[in-house]
Order: C-alpha cells, then sequence, then structure tokens
C-alpha cells in the first residue's frame, strides 16, 4: 500500500514538476520576480 | 544555496529516492519544483494578505494581470526568492488597500481616460520591447521572441477587452467593486509594463537594494 502511494505520488509530482519546468521554458520567464537559472537541457529543446 | 532552493531540493530528492533518471531530467524536475514551490508561496501570501487587509479580490486581480502578461513579455528580476516574494506581495496588496481607499473619491471618466493612457502605453511598450529576458534565461532563438510577443500583443487585446467590459459592466450596475477591479487590472498592465524599460528596471533595482538592506539589518 505505501509503495503504491509512493509511486502515485513519484508519478504526479512528476508530471506536475516536468509540466511546470516545460512551461516556464516556453515562456519568456516565470512570473514571480525571481527567475532560476535554467538548465541546459531546457535551453536546447 | 537559498532556503527555497534546499526545500525543493531535499523534497525532489525524498520523492525521487532510489528511482532510476538521469541527470538531465532530475535538472529539469528540480527546476519544475523550484518554480512550482515558488509559485505556491508568491500565491498564497497574496491571498493570505489580501484577506487580511481586505482586499482579495483586488490584490488577485493585480497578480493575475501581472501574471498573464509576464509569462509572455517577461521583464525585470530580482536575485533572491525571499525578496521576490515581499514584492510581490507587497505591490499587490499595497496597492490594492491604495485603490480601495482612493477609488470612490476619483470620477469614472478619469478612470477612463487613465485606462486609455495606460493601455496605450502598454501597447507602444510591448511592440517596442517585448519580449525582456533575464541573463538566467536568456532568449536567443528568434521564432520564440517573435511568438513571444504575439502572445503579449493577444494578451493586451484580451485584457483591453476585459476592461471594456468591466466598464459597460460598471455603467449598468454601478457596482463599486467593477470600478475597483478595473483599476487594479490597469495597475498591474502599467506595472509589468514599466518593469520592461529602463527606468522600471532601474527602480525595480533600487527598491531590490533596499529591501537587501533592511533584510541585512
Amino acid at each position: 500500500m505505501k509503495k503504491k502511494l509512493k509511486n502515485i505520488l513519484q508519478k504526479t509530482t512528476k508530471a506536475i514538476f516536468k509540466g511546470t519546468a516545460f512551461s516556464t521554458s516556453a515562456s519568456a520567464c516565470t512570473f514571480s520576480l525571481y527567475q532560476p537559472k535554467e538548465p541546459k537541457c531546457l535551453q536546447k529543446k | 544555496m537559498l532556503l527555497v532552493e534546499k526545500l525543493s531540493k531535499n523534497i525532489v530528492s525524498n520523492i525521487y529516492k532510489n528511482s532510476e533518471m538521469d541527470e538531465d531530467e532530475l535538472e529539469i524536475i528540480e527546476y519544475g519544483a523550484l518554480i512550482f514551490i515558488l509559485k505556491l508561496i508568491n500565491i498564497t501570501s497574496v491571498i493570505v494578505f489580501g484577506i487580511i487587509f481586505g482586499v482579495l479580490l483586488e490584490s488577485l486581480a493585480i497578480t493575475f494581470t501581472i501574471i498573464t502578461l509576464r509569462k509572455y513579455s517577461g521583464g525585470v528580476h530580482s536575485d533572491s526568492p525571499n525578496r521576490c516574494i515581499i514584492i510581490g506581495t507587497f505591490i499587490s496588496t499595497f496597492f490594492s488597500v491604495i485603490i480601495n481607499k482612493i477609488c470612490n473619491y476619483i470620477p469614472f471618466d478619469f478612470v477612463i481616460g487613465l485606462a486609455v493612457i495606460i493601455l496605450v502605453f502598454s501597447y507602444y511598450i510591448i511592440l517596442k520591447l517585448a519580449p525582456v529576458d533575464s541573463p538566467a534565461k536568456p532568449i536567443v532563438n528568434m521564432e520564440m521572441r517573435k511568438k513571444l510577443k504575439s502572445m503579449s500583443i493577444l494578451v493586451m487585446i484580451f485584457i483591453s477587452i476585459l476592461l471594456l467590459l468591466l466598464s459597460i459592466l460598471y455603467i449598468k450596475f454601478t457596482y463599486i467593486i467593477l470600478l475597483r477591479i478595473l483599476e487594479c487590472i490597469c495597475f498591474g498592465v502599467f506595472w509589468q509594463c514599466s518593469s520592461l524599460t529602463v527606468p522600471g528596471h532601474a527602480i525595480m533595482g533600487k527598491i531590490d537594494n533596499i529591501l537587501k538592506y533592511i533584510i541585512r539589518k
């Protein structure tokens, strides 16, 4: 049960975090006043 | 390392320990986690301070106007996430309180005149300067720059239609909240477009330095 829940958590957060990263990469910047350094692998894509 | 960065790295390493992924993927997830956490803290603090000062709708109107336009037009950035949260919350809440207080004393015709001036200024700035990138996220691809400029103009058209609708609704129903939201949207557009200009960068840099000095003390 615990393993299953961890799996769901991993999959959900992975989708959310990746989605946020790609969406920010396709924008001019983040909406907040702080822009973290964009990973090089995202700059290529 | 900054506190929010530490937090996001800890969350990512805890969730994904023992899972197989390459370095690039991990880097993307860490980047996404940091931005997601920053967004969450930013919006939560605007909501909390909006409720405390009784200007929730107004501060959300300012925040979402800035967010929507900023996504495509870019703009000035602070070099610390903590100061970014403080400045973002302060701008939304403080100016919402000001608008809330003075709204009843400003004639409607004057508000409309000011809104038109702000819109003309904003279209000009966006056509001339958008998108404004940052050293942390340079936009070198010309096609992407063109796309972001077109999207910024599209957002401006959407905002103009929204402002027109709000004015028509206010004329018809005279609910003061409609006028306040209209003024907040205008302020959000003005703030965001000003942040694209050189004086905007200078002002923002001064605010950032003052805050840096206060936090150090």
